[in-house]
């Protein structure tokens, strides 16, 4: 495969004259005291990271209901991050037509909440940081998609560190164009390899209960969702709250009854609602205050699902979400 | 809240196996349950009056009938509640009859069960709201698809009504399959003979336009509004009208499919239409020995026709008549699986067959082989249960009914269901024989399953009857239960908007949210589900309706 190779500062340059466009704007992560955080880019490129070896929030969340009106944006951002862009613009959350979204290989990320001292940065530090396979999240542990070739295009780290961009659609294509250099045969090799085990989903209900019984019902894990997309959940109105009526009825005839806790409803009709979307990027494990690993859950529903379908959230603009399609011959050996 | 719960003995068809007694005392400690009642027949004139007086004695607001299934006396009910000046959707109707006490014959389980239902009708019919039924204009004209013999005697009725009539055949000619019957059973009369009378009194009409040779490409819209574009010779054609029948007729079975029969590789081997066809043509030796073969194309599993075409016993038996009748020393045998002479008189000519000398072999044939002689068939006996091989001059395939080819092209053009056979799926197969699950759409004569010439008439004239019903008033009352949208709550992710078979949900790209084309919703509540923040509704039929229902079918009592 032919890609441009990045020598020095050639992407943030190729950025820069992007940015010179009156109304031009890039996404991306920024270096701030030894932390890495997502930014909106206007007119300067300061402090500006290719890499994120942090994982806060899935940037994804800030595109929805991102409507550019005219203001051209380019996303640099994690291949889970884009892919979840990607499902957002099948959903109409996002207009694709004034993005262009490029995604970076990604070797795994650091929990905020685990963060300590100074973050690696550099495809050196990274490397021994992540070499590691115990350290990191439990959803980039288990992912399978750390390369960046999703999107408009494609930014890969071979195994000596290099930095090479590959063009995927038109819009990608012209991007590319802004930057030096010619393309070159470029090393199937990333900077470490994919993950080579991950975990089997493998649950039952018993598990889900305890772990889910710690749940405090607030919510974060939907708001930091990016595919939980719904300018008003559902769980918003009262549809799940007791209502005075019913409980009524029941008290009357059964002289007492327990309060709904709901609980494992939210979490099972959230499930449902996301489960072919969710990229697995562990974003509501991140914002949960209680510790439920709800990665586990969410990804290994998710897979299973998707699976099923032959679909892949955010692998293509062009597959249909299955919740969408109707095919006639399809779950035949959906039995399990 | 005041609630009257009216249970229904229905004679002894509920009280039987479920203790109506029990049920009425049963509900009375319910604060919310004003009068709870058994009656031996709600729907008697002395039962409407009962609920009538109650709810005028008691000022009820909510109405519960538990008796048969919600379809049967569904019209009667309402207007009982509108008389009252009760909003006619505050009634509730549960089936303890067609969900229970036809169900099982334990007195205890069955009067369980409908204790539960009835429950979860009280549950429900709390979020009960009172809805209002919108009143649209429908344009009294009416397309009739197929001009075979069925849809001439839908268009013929329809126009004699006074309704504007667009019929549209795919072939240059009228009539179908009929005009190439010779003789038509049972009044011998020539096929295109009925296919002119009916032509001519249809052709001088003002209120009738015929397309021939055109095709339908696009329908779309409601009910009292559809319309049509229309492919004819003179150009394209766009038609609006209130509703449709759709009568395309059948294709004859094509015996190719089996080959071991012969068919198409030796001309001995004829079918029945290829015999109508040849009418006086035909050139056969002296004293011919004739095979007629029953049920080609019908009741055989291994081709995928397992159903029973109706029409082509009969055609057999008028084969070996004409034959007999023709060549009085010929010999003429039947084999067949079942004589199913269906219509009236159908027994009687059967008996006459035998008697002018046709012999009727109860037998599976096997193959048919060709030799310079004649054909010979192989064949088992299957009351003597014994193999036999026969030499025949000729052999007649009595060939059934199949689905037109265009079946599936046209049940998605008009929304209609197919069966497993690809016929066209009638909504009910006793209640409503006619109708399709799309409002004014109607389906007549042999597409929904073989019929003979007497019966696609009366099923066309039936399915334009049931039409005129329909547009006749010049205006229609929608069904409330109609979604609608909270665009506050829409994210505008377009999902119901795909999931709409009835293409009535909008996108909006200002706002972008969506919104509900009335008069095009056909409350099926697809939407609904597929909806992640509950943003679209179908009234009358609420999330918290549905939630407490299940949950008072659930719950410990």
């Amino acid at each position: 495969m032919k890609g441009k190779k990045i020598k020095d500062s050639a992407m943030e340059n190729a950025l820069g004259k992007f940015l010179e466009q009156e109304q031009y704007l890039v996404m991306g992560f920024e270096k701030d005291k030894g932390d890495v955080y997502h930014r909106i880019f206007k007119d300067n490129l300061d402090n500006y990271s290719l890499m994120n070896p942090v994982f806060a929030t899935n940037g994804a969340l800030y595109l929805r209901r991102l409507f550019a009106k005219g203001a051209q944006i380019v996303i640099v951002l994690r291949p889970c991050e884009v892919r979840a862009y990607i499902e957002l613009v099948k959903l109409t959350q996002i207009e694709r037509r004034n993005i262009v979204a490029v995604s970076i290989d990604c070797f795994g990320t650091i929990s905020s909440k685990d963060k300590n001292g100074d973050v690696p940065s550099g495809p050196d530090e990274i490397k021994s940081f992540f070499g590691d396979p115990e350290k990191g999240r439990f959803a980039c542990k288990n992912c399978r998609e750390r390369r960046g070739v999703v999107g408009d295009a494609g930014i890969r780290i071979d195994e000596s560190g290099n930095f090479w961009t590959f063009p995927y659609t038109e819009k990608g294509e012209t991007l590319l164009s802004l930057m030096e250099g010619d393309p070159e045969e470029a090393p199937q090799q990333m900077l470490i390899g994919e993950n080579q085990q991950v975990q089997a989903f493998q649950v039952d209900m018993e598990t889900f209960s305890k772990d889910f019984s710690k749940c405090i019902m607030c919510m974060n894990c939907r708001d930091m969702c990016p595919v939980c997309y719904c300018v008003d959940c559902v769980f918003n109105g009262d549809e799940y709250l007791p209502k005075g009526d019913a409980l009524f009825n029941k008290i009357f005839r059964t002289g007492s009854t327990g309060m709904p806790r709901g609980k494992e409803l939210f979490h099972l009709i959230r499930m449902f609602h996301v489960s072919q979307t969710c990229v697995g990027c562990g974003a509501c494990e991140e914002a949960c205050p209680q510790g439920i690993p709800l990665t586990k859950y969410f990804k290994g529903i998710s897979e299973r699902l998707q699976g099923m379908f032959s679909y892949m959230s955010g692998r293509s603009f062009d597959e249909s979400i299955p919740y969408l399609t109707f095919v006639e011959d399809e779950l035949k050996d959906a039995d399990d | 809240m005041k609630t009257g719960i009216f249970i229904c003995h229905c004679g002894h068809n509920i009280k039987h196996t479920v203790d109506v007694k029990r049920l009425s005392e049963y509900f009375k400690k319910y604060p919310q349950v004003t009068v709870s009642e058994d009656y031996p027949f709600v729907c008697s004139e002395p039962g409407q009056d009962m609920i009538s007086e109650s709810i005028g004695k008691y000022g009820l607001d909510r109405v519960i009938i538990a008796s048969c299934a919600p379809s049967l006396h569904g019209e009667l009910f309402k207007d009982l509640l509108r008389k009252k000046d009760l909003n006619p959707f505050l009634l509730r109707r549960v089936s303890i009859r067609e969900h229970c006490s036809w169900v099982g014959d334990d007195i205890e389980e069955n009067t369980e069960k409908a204790k539960r239902l009835i429950l979860s009708g009280l549950y429900g019919a709390a979020h009960y709201v009172p809805l209002e039924e919108k009143q649209v204009e429908v344009d009294k004209s009416a397309l009739v698809v197929g001009g075979g013999v069925s849809g001439l005697s839908a268009a013929l009725f329809l126009s004699k009504m006074g309704m504007q009539v667009y019929l549209v055949e795919k072939e240059a000619q009228l009539g179908g399959r009929v005009r190439e019957l010779k003789s038509v059973w049972p009044t011998r009369m020539n096929g295109a003979k009925i296919i002119e009378e009916m032509e001519n009194e249809l052709k001088g009409r003002k209120n009738v336009e015929i397309f021939a040779s055109t095709k339908i490409t696009n329908f779309e819209g409601f009910f009292g509004n559809y319309q049509a574009t229309l492919d004819t010779p003179e150009g394209e054609r766009r038609i609006t009208i209130g509703g449709a029948v759709v009568s395309i007729g059948f294709a004859p079975f094509d015996p190719v499919i089996k080959p071991e029969l012969q068919y198409g590789k030796d001309p001995r081997v004829v079918t029945t239409i290829d015999l109508e066809r040849a009418g006086d043509d035909l050139k056969l030796p002296d004293n011919p020995r004739i095979a007629i073969l029953h049920c080609i194309g019908s009741r055989d599993e291994q081709i995928g026709k397992p159903y029973c075409s109706r029409i082509c016993c009969i055609n057999a038996l008028r084969v070996g008549e004409s034959i007999k009748e023709k060549y009085s020393d010929s010999y003429v045998e039947s084999f067949y699986m079942d004589v199913r002479a269906h219509p009236r008189g159908g027994e009687e000519f059967f008996e006459d067959t035998q008697e002018k000398g046709v012999l009727f072999t109860r037998a599976n044939i096997g193959e048919i082989i060709p030799t310079p002689s004649g054909l010979v068939l192989r064949g088992e006996d299957t009351l003597l249960g014994e193999a036999f091989e026969r030499e025949f001059d000729m052999a007649v395939l009595s060939v059934g009914m199949s689905p037109p080819e265009d079946s599936k092209e046209m049940a998605t053009l008009f929304k209609i269901s197919l069966d497993k056979d690809k016929f066209f799926l009638e909504a009910h197969i006793k209640l409503r024989p006619f109708d399709t699950a799309v409002k004014g759409i109607f389906i007549a004569g042999s597409c929904s399953g073989p019929k003979d010439a007497e019966e696609s008439i009366n099923h066309g004239r039936a399915a334009a009857l049931k039409l005129y019903g329909f547009l006749n008033l010049g205006y229609a009352f929608v069904d409330p239960f109609i979604s609608f949208v909270d665009s506050k709550r829409c994210s505008g992710c377009r999902m119901c908007e795909q999931a709409c078979v009835a293409k009535a949900i909008k996108y909006d790209e200002e706002k972008r949210v969506v919104h509900v084309e009335e008069a095009a919703c056909m409350g099926c509540g697809l939407c609904n589900s597929t909806c992640p923040s509950s943003a679209i509704s179908l009234r009358g039929y609420f999330d918290s309706i549905i939630d407490d229902e299940i949950s008072a079918l659930l719950e410990a009592i």
